[in-house]
This record gives C-alpha cells, sequence and structure tokens, in this order.
C-alpha cells in the first residue's frame, strides 16, 4: 500500500513537473524506451465517464504499460463511439448498454468489456401537478424532453408508462429530443418542456435548484442497471490481448480509488467538473451511484428491446455481447442463478 | 405552350444523360469499394441495401412525411427572408442612413453562423419550430440582401435617369426598374440562399431534434445514425440531392428562362 502511494505521489510530482516545465523537456523515467504500440480510448464528458479521465490523468494505464502511447479522445455523442469502434480507429470506448445492444443486433464487431457505472436517472419536473405521469394530459403543452428516442432515458420513461398508465408508448407523443443542457436549460427557464428525463451531473443541479424527480430510474427499470459499459471492438481483443489485459487492471484500479475517494481521484473529478469538494463528494455519494466494472441488467434491457422492437434478435447469452472481461464478473451458477445473474434481469 | 414542353424534355434529356453517366460512375466506383471490405459492412453498405432502405422508407411513407415537414419549414422561412430582405432594401433606397445600417447589419451578421445562435435562439424562441425557422431566416435574409443590394447599386444610371424623365414615382421606380433590372442578382440571391437555408435546415434539425411525431430529415439522420441504420442515413442524404437537384434544375432554372432569358438579361 505504501508503495502504492509513493509511486502514486512520484507519477503526480512527474506530472506537476511537467505541466511546470512545459512538454518540451526530456520525458522522465520509463516513457524514454521507445514506444511499441498505442491503444486508442475515447470518452465523452461527464461525471459517469469519471473514471475515464482519472485514468487518463492520474497515468494508470501506462503504470501496466510502461512503453505504450494511450491517445485520448474526447468525443461528443454515442453514435461516434460506435462508429469509431466499427472503423477501427478506436479501441476502446463507452457507451449505453442500448445502443450496444443496437450495436451489436446490426452486427457490429464489438463488445461489452466491463461495466463502468450505474447512476441513478430520473424524470425531472419542476411543478407538482406532474409527480404522476396520469397528468401529463397535453401532448402539446406537457413536453418531455429526452436525448434522443429510443436512449435509456426513453426506454425508462416507457418502462414507467407501461407500470402507471399500462401502455408503454403511452407519452411518446409527449416527448422532444434534446442533449441533457439544453433540456436543463429548458426545463429551469420554463421554456417549452415541464420534465426531462436526466442522468447525472444534470440530475443532480436540477434537484439542487428545485426540481424534483417523478420518476426513479431503478424503480422503472425494476433494479439496477448499468448506465454505462467499456466497449472493445474485436480487432482490439484479438490482436493485443495484453494490452486488453492492463486497461482492464487499470480500470479496476481507477474505479477503486473513485469509490474509496482517493484524494488525487478527486482532484482530478473536481477539476474537470468544476465542483467543490463537498460537491464532487455529494455527487458521488448520491444513492444508486455505484462505479463498477460488474455489469448490471443486460438481460432485463435486451429482452425489452426486443419486445419493443428497437432489436430484432435476443442474445442467446451473454458471451453474444460481452468479451469475457465481463461474462467472468456475472459468474454462473449451477443449480441456479446467483445474486449477480439475477442482477441481470428485471423484477 | 407545347413548344416549350418540348423544349424543357430536350434540355432535361440532355442534362439527364449527363447526370445519369456521372451517377453511373459514382455507383460502380461505390460498389468496387465495397467488394474490396476496406470499412465495415456495418459503415459502408452496399448499392443495394442503400436502395432497399430507400424504397422501404419511401413506401411507408416515413422519408415523405419528413421530408414534406422540412420543406414546409423552409418554405415558410424563406418567404419570411425574402419580405425582410425586400423591406430592408426599400430602406436602404430610400435613405443613406438606412443604407448604412443595413450595410453595417449584413457585415456583422452574415458571417455569423445560425447554429452558433441555437443556444441564444432556444431561450428566445423556445424549441418549436420556429426556432428552426430563424436559423433559416438566419441564412436566407443575409446573402438575398446582399445580392439585391449590390442588383440595384448596378442598375445603370441612364435607366434610372429615363424613369425619371418620364416622371415615374419612387415606388414605379422601384417595381418597373430597379427590380426587373436587378433580377440576374436577385435570382443568384435566390439560389444561394436557398442552399444555405437547405443546409441551415438540416443542420440545426441534426442538433435540435424532434418534437413529439414531427421531425424533419435532418432530424432523420440522427435517429437513424443513432439507431446504426447506416443504409437509411445514405437514403436520406439521397433524398436531400434530389430535392437539391430538383430545385435547380426545374424551379430555377426555369424561372430563369421564362424571365430574364427570355428577356435577354443573361447569356445562355
Amino acid at each position: 500500500m505504501k508503495r502504492r502511494m509513493l509511486s502514486l505521489v512520484i507519477v503526480l510530482g512527474l506530472v506537476a513537473s511537467l505541466a511546470l516545465t512545459g512538454c518540451n523537456e526530456a520525458k522522465p523515467g520509463a516513457t524514454n524506451a521507445p514506444t511499441v504500440g498505442t491503444i486508442k480510448i475515447a470518452y465523452q464528458n461527464g461525471l459517469s465517464y469519471s473514471p475515464f479521465y482519472v485514468m487518463q490523468e492520474m497515468k494508470i494505464i501506462e503504470k501496466y504499460l510502461p512503453n505504450v502511447k494511450v491517445e485520448w479522445t474526447v468525443l461528443a455523442s454515442g453514435s461516434a463511439v460506435s462508429e469509431g469502434l466499427a472503423a477501427g480507429s478506436l479501441d476502446i470506448g463507452v457507451m449505453g448498454v442500448a445502443p450496444l445492444l443496437t450495436a451489436w443486433d446490426k452486427g457490429f464487431s464489438m463488445k461489452i468489456f466491463s461495466g463502468l457505472v450505474n447512476s441513478p436517472l430520473g424524470l425531472v419536473v419542476l411543478d407538482d401537478k406532474y409527480m404522476s405521469l396520469k397528468n401529463f394530459t397535453e401532448p402539446n403543452k406537457d413536453k418531455i424532453a429526452v436525448p434522443a428516442p429510443k436512449s435509456i432515458q426513453h426506454i425508462l420513461l416507457s418502462m414507467a408508462a407501461q407500470k402507471q398508465l399500462g401502455k408503454a408508448t403511452a407519452l411518446d407523443e409527449y416527448l422532444k429530443a434534446l442533449a441533457h443542457p439544453d433540456a436543463q436549460t429548458a426545463l429551469l427557464n420554463k421554456i417549452d418542456i415541464v420534465a426531462h428525463f436526466s442522468s447525472p451531473p444534470f440530475l443532480f443541479s436540477e434537484v439542487a435548484k428545485g426540481g424534483k424527480v417523478a420518476v426513479d430510474g431503478f424503480d422503472a427499470f425494476g433494479g439496477d442497471f448499468s448506465f454505462l459499459v467499456s466497449v472493445a471492438s474485436k480487432k482490439f481483443m484479438d490482436e493485443q490481448p495484453a494490452y486488453a489485459g492492463a486497461v482492464y487492471m487499470a480500470m479496476s484500479e481507477t474505479i477503486g480509488l473513485i469509490n474509496s475517494k482517493d484524494d488525487a481521484a478527486v482532484q482530478v473529478i473536481m477539476s474537470k467538473e468544476k465542483l467543490t469538494k463537498d460537491t464532487a463528494i455529494k455527487y458521488l455519494d448520491w444513492a444508486g451511484t455505484n462505479f463498477t466494472t460488474t455489469p448490471y441488467g443486460l438481460a432485463g434491457l435486451a429482452k425489452y428491446m426486443k419486445d419493443v422492437g428497437y432489436i430484432e434478435k435476443l442474445p442467446a447469452s451473454y458471451s453474444d455481447y460481452c468479451w469475457s472481461t465481463a461474462t467472468a464478473t456475472i459468474g454462473q451458477r449451477a443449480g441456479g442463478p446467483s445474486v449477480l445473474e439475477k442482477a441481470q434481469n428485471r423484477k | 405552350m407545347g413548344n416549350v414542353i418540348k423544349k424543357v424534355l430536350v434540355l432535361l434529356k440532355n442534362l439527364f444523360f449527363k447526370r445519369l453517366i456521372f451517377f453511373i460512375g459514382i455507383i460502380v466506383v461505390w460498389q468496387v469499394l465495397f467488394y474490396t471490405k476496406l470499412y465495415p459492412v456495418q459503415m459502408f453498405p452496399s448499392v443495394k441495401t442503400i436502395w432497399d432502405s430507400l424504397v422501404n422508407n419511401l413506401a411507408n411513407g416515413e422519408l415523405l412525411a419528413k421530408t414534406g415537414f422540412s420543406l414546409e419549414l423552409i418554405g415558410i422561412g424563406m418567404l419570411i427572408g425574402m419580405i425582410l430582405s425586400v423591406i430592408f432594401t426599400g430602406l436602404a433606397m430610400i435613405s443613406k442612413v438606412c443604407r448604412n445600417f443595413v450595410d453595417s447589419i449584413i457585415t456583422i451578421a452574415h458571417p455569423l453562423p445560425g447554429i452558433a445562435l441555437l443556444p441564444i435562439i432556444i431561450l428566445w424562441l423556445g424549441l418549436g419550430s420556429n426556432a428552426i425557422i430563424f436559423v433559416i431566416v438566419h441564412s436566407v435574409l443575409w446573402p438575398m440582401l446582399l445580392n439585391t443590394m449590390t442588383g440595384f447599386s448596378s442598375v445603370p444610371k441612364l435607366y434610372k435617369q429615363l424613369g425619371q424623365n418620364i416622371e415615374m414615382s419612387k415606388i414605379k421606380l422601384v417595381f418597373g426598374i430597379y427590380i426587373p433590372a436587378s433580377l440576374p442578382n436577385i435570382y443568384a440571391g435566390l439560389k444561394i440562399s436557398w442552399a444555405r437555408a437547405w443546409r441551415a435546415l438540416i443542420s440545426a434539425e441534426m442538433i435540435f431534434g424532434a418534437s413529439g411525431t414531427s421531425s424533419g430529415l435532418g432530424f432523420y439522420i440522427s435517429q437513424k445514425r443513432y439507431d446504426m441504420d447506416t443504409p437509411a442515413v445514405f437514403a436520406a442524404l439521397i433524398v436531400i440531392m434530389l430535392i437539391g437537384i430538383l430545385v435547380e434544375d426545374i424551379f430555377f432554372n426555369q424561372l430563369e428562362k421564362r424571365t430574364i432569358g427570355k428577356w435577354g438579361m443573361v447569356s445562355q
């Protein structure tokens, strides 16, 4: 443990000295050795992607692979991730489970590499009237913002509509496709929408500004589910198994650091998200948040997407769309499903 | 009348054949690239899958409905843009102060991408079609205005003096001399505006999304991308190109032929 702390301090010290002296200085230590390969990783902006940017800032992959160059890209949309993975311009990216299942259904050669985070999603409203879905009565006035049709937010809303109104598509004509930042602005300024199916950190700031959660994502789903998973391309897994192993180790270590509120990791999150320490800790400790490499709710979501026709076929087993790094964490209990196997289904 | 139809047919045939050869070339290159498997099939679909997707999405009415929605927005936006540019040009004709003012606005507003204004437009106009129409008007107004004013200022002095000699009123002068004399510029403005409006519309829709069940071609593209349905994305692109060709060839060319072409104002 002491050694780990020490090496961490050294790494941070080096990063700091590099930052101070500029990048023209000779590169320290191990990176002097010739670079033998690259790993191309992409993530998007937002607190839920923190394991990726913490891993980047703290150079945790480089700890396991000193001579490998890691190329980081910040992308604006999940669609770009699947395109990059399919085109071979990315090795590892972050996606929602729903788009990953769509990609699998369409025959894209990529699978879930690991779970990343379970997040509290929710339908945020300002007016108490809309706490019940039954009170959404005017499709042209009572607009609900979701990032995109068929997104996890839309799926959760449909699941809630199924439970409360008896019909999954009951609220479809109330939808307004809107990116989270625009939806947040619109909701808080009471422009055209009355509800936003939100995710962190937007959910947190909307609640802080008077929003109330009318539908809880986990309630709608019936259990926990992975909000984001990491996804690796087939090419990467086939050609660079050692790199894949190192990334998996680095990801596990990073998630451990975040979950234990390691100072350096929290500092990275604070500066990326522009949060005070208190707020950062509050967000990380928000009920339902769970950074973990184990995926949740996979089978339940796949079944739902098949039922409503978002995907054409149902996966026969987890290995259809998960690499062994992911299937191994779910496990396979003889004589009936284990807790984690049950956690893949909806209650 | 029969003569006109005949002429149109000859023109179309000629253009049609040139374009046909060009398109066949593209299709062949595309299919060859597809067979090389240089790109994943999911991202570089075969000509047949794209064609099937186009036919299916046209047959089930989805693409037509989206196209209709987009065209409606663009129609409204262009009309407002044209009316505004007539008003602004009129103002600029009346007084020098107004003219300086209009010149300044054009300089400031013309290079500004409508999409960059979206966050503010959302706050001002909300999230409905109005916001998209605003973006279209913004992309139509300035090129239209610029061209009309250039046209007006390049009307030969002689024409103006002629009008004044026969004691035409200011309004008559504008409609009887300035507008007809600057028609080539106005048409150029219209063409540029149309292309800009079309681009602005598609990009605004891609960012802006849809409301309930009503949405246009731009949103259709981003939704199909989200669904990883690449053939449908290409199908929508083909529709966009077809509309471009139709508007250019049929609408603008005919408009020109029947007015400034007939009057000998452009060399054919």
